[in-house]
């Protein structure tokens, strides 16, 4: 099973696009696929469930931030397994695909955003020990319960919100790989350099803490960049415009990794998808410009199995 | 139209493909007369022209027939027939559906030995400003300072022309606004080029092999 998170600290790049994009084409390809809704925006978790069933889910407390409760409450770390939802409408269409593949879903909150500030109180102590024991539990959590579902899923796709905090943190700890979502624009080059640095920096600081642990409760992690993923880029003449090839190409002589494909910008399509519960890859009778960022979705996914060997 | 049954048989795929990607309104509009098909040729990319110019030279820079034959057969550019006929129709000559290869090699040379001295005179000016534009290009990728990198540039000859400046601010995707001088070109390519790297490698606070070794 790979987790893979998909960030960026900048809003409105199509972090939650890509992740249900993503998601839906790999279960047509007949993978396992959870998706988990860490954006108190909770916008993935509207692209699969309509309103009315994310209210039986939240009275139900099948929603992440339920799960983060139950820790600072009552200090109980319980599975994640109680909070899966079988979106119908996606998985409906798989079947109609003849795709024995799925997505699932552990959905968002609103007020998970209160959630990072309670949180990062479970931080610190007295001694050095307690310190490093309360950081590695408190950001381990995710991971723990992720590796529960070893044998259930073949792909675990995070969508962290825009920032750096605990819950964000907890997912990068979670992940094998992450995605960066981005715009070809001079903010959004400089928000993937400084993404990157905090990514390595948590690395450093999480595995500085399981070596002087030395305990076999706490594994090191490795959390790789399986690539910048470049959004909303305008088309002339079957390649970006000169404006946005111009970040492209900066981006890529930093030497991170960029995937060779794009997805160009549509707002009908786009906008008008997460209302009907199926994105856009999975859309049948695409033709023309439709067809053409269908296949882009299709590409960027057939990329990211050759890069992180799903 | 050719009457060989596999092309037939591969044409009425390309039709099928084409028919099952249209939407039932555009099937409606084409059967109705409200839309058309046309045949419109691809034009061969910048990439491939110089290709084949640079081929083109290094073939009439042959001393004999024989060698022009052999490299003619032994190169990788035209490693199939569809690449001899993308050739020939850039220079041309025309093609004949069932024509061999040998036929086509023949034409090709033809070609080039009857216009051999405005081949080498034309595309040898042309070929050595793209291959120097080339080697500044990866040349200014590797410079970890700006104003050296300037400076770089200010000394090349071959940049004193404004077209050859766009040329290399186009062939390393650096965008600039209409209307600007040699020196504020410049400053876009090495802000674009050196000055983003630098500026990445400040934010992820890390040092290139370069730097350390100055």
């Amino acid at each position: 099973m790979k987790t893979i998170s998909v960030i960026n600290y900048k809003g409105g790049v199509g972090k939650t696009t890509i992740s249900a994009n993503i998601a839906a084409e790999l279960a047509f390809r007949d993978k396992r696929v959870l998706c988990i809704d860490l954006d108190a925006q909770a916008n993935l978790t509207f692209s699969f469930l309509n309103v009315s069933k994310w209210q039986e889910l939240d009275k139900k407390k099948k929603t992440i931030k339920h799960w983060y409760d139950e820790f600072l409450e009552n200090d109980r770390d319980l599975s994640l397994k109680s909070l899966i939802e079988s979106p119908e409408t996606i998985n409906n269409k798989l079947r109609a695909y003849k795709s024995t593949g799925k997505v699932d879903l552990i959905s968002s909150h609103l007020e998970l955003i209160n959630v990072d500030l309670e949180l990062a109180t479970r931080l610190g102590g007295t001694t050095d020990r307690i310190i490093r024991s309360n950081y590695l539990r408190l950001l381990s959590r995710l991971k723990r319960r992720i590796e529960e579902l070893q044998n259930d899923y073949d792909v675990v796709i995070v969508d962290c919100p825009p920032n750096f905090n605990i819950v964000t943190q907890n997912a990068i700890v979670a992940s094998d790989y992450y995605l960066v979502p981005a715009k070809p624009d001079y903010l959004s080059t400089l928000g993937i350099d400084q993404l990157i640095r905090h990514i390595e920096l948590l690395t450093g600081k999480y595995n500085k803490f399981v070596e002087e642990a030395n305990s076999d409760e706490w594994s090191v992690i490795d959390p790789d960049v399986a690539g910048v993923i470049f959004t909303m880029v305008q088309i002339y003449s079957g390649a970006p415009i000169s404006a946005q090839a111009n970040y492209i190409a900066q981006v890529k002589r930093t030497g991170t990794a960029t995937f060779n494909q794009f997805i160009r910008e549509n707002k009908t399509l786009f906008a008008v998808a997460p209302e009907y519960g199926v994105p856009v890859v999975l859309k049948e009778d695409a033709s023309g410009t439709y067809l053409q960022v269908r296949s882009e979705l299709e590409k960027v996914v057939t990329e990211i199995i050759q890069r992180i060997n799903i | 139209m050719s009457k060989s049954k596999n092309d037939v048989l591969l044409a009425m795929r390309m039709f099928q493909d084409f028919f099952s990607r249209l939407s039932s309104i555009e099937v409606e509009n084409l059967l109705n007369g409200r839309a058309t098909i046309s045949y419109v040729e691809k034009k061969i990319s910048n990439d491939l022209k110089k290709k084949f110019d640079n081929f083109l030279l290094i073939l009439a820079k042959k001393d004999s027939r024989e060698e022009m034959l052999n490299y003619l057969k032994n190169n990788d550019l035209l490693d199939n027939r569809f690449a001899y006929t993308e050739l020939c129709n850039y220079l041309n000559i025309r093609v004949k559906s069932k024509e061999n290869l040998s036929s086509l090699e023949e034409k090709i040379l033809g070609y080039v030995e009857e216009n051999k001295q405005s081949l080498v005179q034309d595309f040898g000016e042309l070929l050595d400003v793209d291959n120097e534009i080339d080697y500044i290009a990866s040349e200014i990728e590797s410079f970890n300072n700006t104003e050296e990198a300037l400076n770089y540039l200010r000394q090349n000859k071959v940049l004193q022309n404004r077209s050859n400046l766009r040329l290399l601010a186009k062939s390393l995707n650096v965008y600039l606004q209409k209307d600007l001088n040699n020196e504020a070109i410049m400053e876009n390519i090495v802000e674009s080029v050196v000055g983003a790297k630098l500026r990445s490698l400040a934010i992820r606070n890390s040092k290139s092999k370069k730097s350390i070794e100055e």
